[in-house]
C-alpha cells in the first residue's frame, strides 16, 4: 500500500544490540563491577560485534565479492561472536582484568542477540531453510534472498526459539563457567540446526558447522581446565 | 596525610575518614601529599594524551579518505582507556559520553537511512 521497504533486518540488529546493553548492565550489578569499566567494555564489544560480523562475512563470501566496502558488506553471526570475544580479550589485557569474569557477564546476552537477529532474517527471507511442505511452512513472495513460491522450513524461527531458550537457561543457572557452557551449547545448537538450512544442500559440513566444532572443542577444553583448577584450589 | 579513597585531608590520629568513612587503620589507607600531587600530575598528563589521541583519530576520520577504520579505532581506544582509568575526570567523561551518543546516533542513522533509501548507501534497494 505504501511502497516502503522496511529494513526489518537492520531493525532486528539494532534491537539485539540494545538488548545486549540492557542484559550486560543488569548482570554487571550482580557482579558489582565498576560502571565505567562495564560501559567502556560495552563500547568495545559493540564495535567488535559489528566489525567482526562484517569482516567474517567478507572472508566467507570472498569468492563472490573481492571489494571491502564496509557499508555494503553483509553480517555474519559467527563473525559477530568472534568480534565480541576478541574485543573482551583486548579489554582484559589492556586493563589487566579477569577474562573469565568478564565473559561471565557478557556471554549470556550472545544467544539472545542471535535469537533476535534470526527474527530479522526470517522477516527478510535470508538464511532460509530446506524445502518443506509440512506444518508451519513458509513461502516468500517478496524476498530478494529466498526462492519465490517455494515452501520452506522456518529454520530462522526454530533457531530463534532454541537460542532464546539457551539464553533463559544461562540467566537462570548463572553458573561460574558460563563461557564454557555457552560455547558448547551454542556451538552444538548451531551445528545441528545448520543441517536444516537450504545452503547445506549437497555439502557435508558448512563453514558455520566447522566454526561450531571449534567452539565446542574450545568450550570442552576450557570446561575441564576450569574444573581441574577448581579442584586444585 | 590524605585518605586514599577520597583524597580528603586526614589527621594521623584519626581512625576513620570524616568525609567518606573509610577505615584509616590499615597502612595502605592513607597517602602523603607528595604522592597525591604525583597522582594528580599523572592524571593531567594522561588526560592530555588521551584527549589528543582522540581528536587525532576524529580528525583523521572526518578529513582523510584512507584508513578511516584505524582512525576510528584510535579514537575509540583512547577515549575508552581515559574513561576507564579516570572515570571522575570531567573532561574525559564529557568527551566519552558525546562519543557514545554519536555512536548510537550513527547506528540509528544507518537504520533510518536505509528506510529513506538514501542513494549514497549501496544495496539499499535490496532490503525488504
Amino acid at each position: 500500500m505504501f511502497n516502503i521497504k522496511f529494513p526489518f533486518y537492520s531493525l532486528a540488529i539494532l534491537i539485539s544490540l540494545i538488548s545486549n546493553v540492557i542484559i550486560v548492565l543488569l548482570l554487571s550489578k550482580k557482579y558489582a563491577y565498576p560502571k565505567n569499566e562495564i560501559i567502556g567494555l560495552l563500547l568495545y564489544e559493540n564495535v567488535g560485534i559489528i566489525v567482526g560480523a562484517k569482516v567474517f562475512w567478507f572472508i566467507e563470501n570472498y569468492n563472490l565479492n573481492h571489494t571491502f566496502n564496509f557499508f555494503s558488506l553483509g553480517l555474519s553471526s559467527y563473525g559477530a561472536v568472534i568480534g565480541a570475544i576478541l574485543s573482551i580479550i583486548l579489554f582484559s589485557i589492556q586493563f589487566k582484568k579477569s577474562f573469565r569474569e568478564l565473559l561471565n557477564i557478557y556471554m549470556p546476552s550472545i544467544p539472545l542477540m542471535y535469537s533476535i537477529g534470526k527474527i530479522g532474517c526470517f522477516l527478510v527471507g535470508c538464511c532460509y531453510g530446506i524445502e518443506y511442505d509440512g506444518i508451519f511452512k513458509v513461502t516468500y513472495n517478496y524476498s530478494t534472498s529466498a526462492p519465490k513460491n517455494i515452501s520452506l522450513f522456518p529454520i530462522q524461527i526454530l533457531e530463534s526459539i532454541v537460542f532464546f531458550l539457551i539464553f533463559i537457561y544461562m540467566i537462570k543457572k548463572h553458573i561460574k563457567n558460563q563461557f564454557d557452557l555457552g560455547l558448547v551449547m551454542c556451538g552444538s545448537a548451531k551445528f545441528l540446526l545448520d543441517f536444516l538450512r537450504f545452503s547445506h544442500k549437497n555439502i557435508i559440513l558448512s563453514t558455520n558447522q566447522l566454526v561450531s566444532i571449534v567452539f565446542i572443542i574450545v568450550g570442552v577444553i576450557l570446561f575441564f581446565k576450569y574444573k581441574r583448577n577448581s579442584v586444585k584450589n | 596525610m590524605y585518605c586514599i579513597n577520597c583524597n580528603n585531608k586526614v589527621d594521623e590520629k584519626w581512625k576513620y575518614c570524616i568525609k567518606c568513612g573509610k577505615s584509616l587503620i590499615n597502612d595502605n589507607s592513607t597517602i602523603d601529599e607528595i604522592k597525591v600531587e604525583e597522582i594528580k600530575d599523572k592524571e593531567k598528563k594522561d588526560t592530555i594524551l588521551y584527549i589528543s589521541l582522540f581528536f587525532i583519530g576524529l580528525g583523521g576520520l572526518i578529513f582523510l579518505d584512507n584508513f578511516k577504520g584505524i582512525f576510528f579505532l584510535l579514537s575509540l581506544v583512547s577515549i575508552v582507556t581515559g574513561y576507564v582509568k579516570y572515570p571522575k575526570n570531567k573532561i574525559i567523561k564529557i568527551i566519552f559520553w558525546i562519543f557514545v551518543i554519536l555512536f548510537i546516533l550513527f547506528i540509528i542513522f544507518a537504520v533510518v537511512a536505509i528506510i529513506a533509501c538514501i542513494r549514497e548507501l549501496p544495496n539499499c534497494t535490496n532490503i525488504g
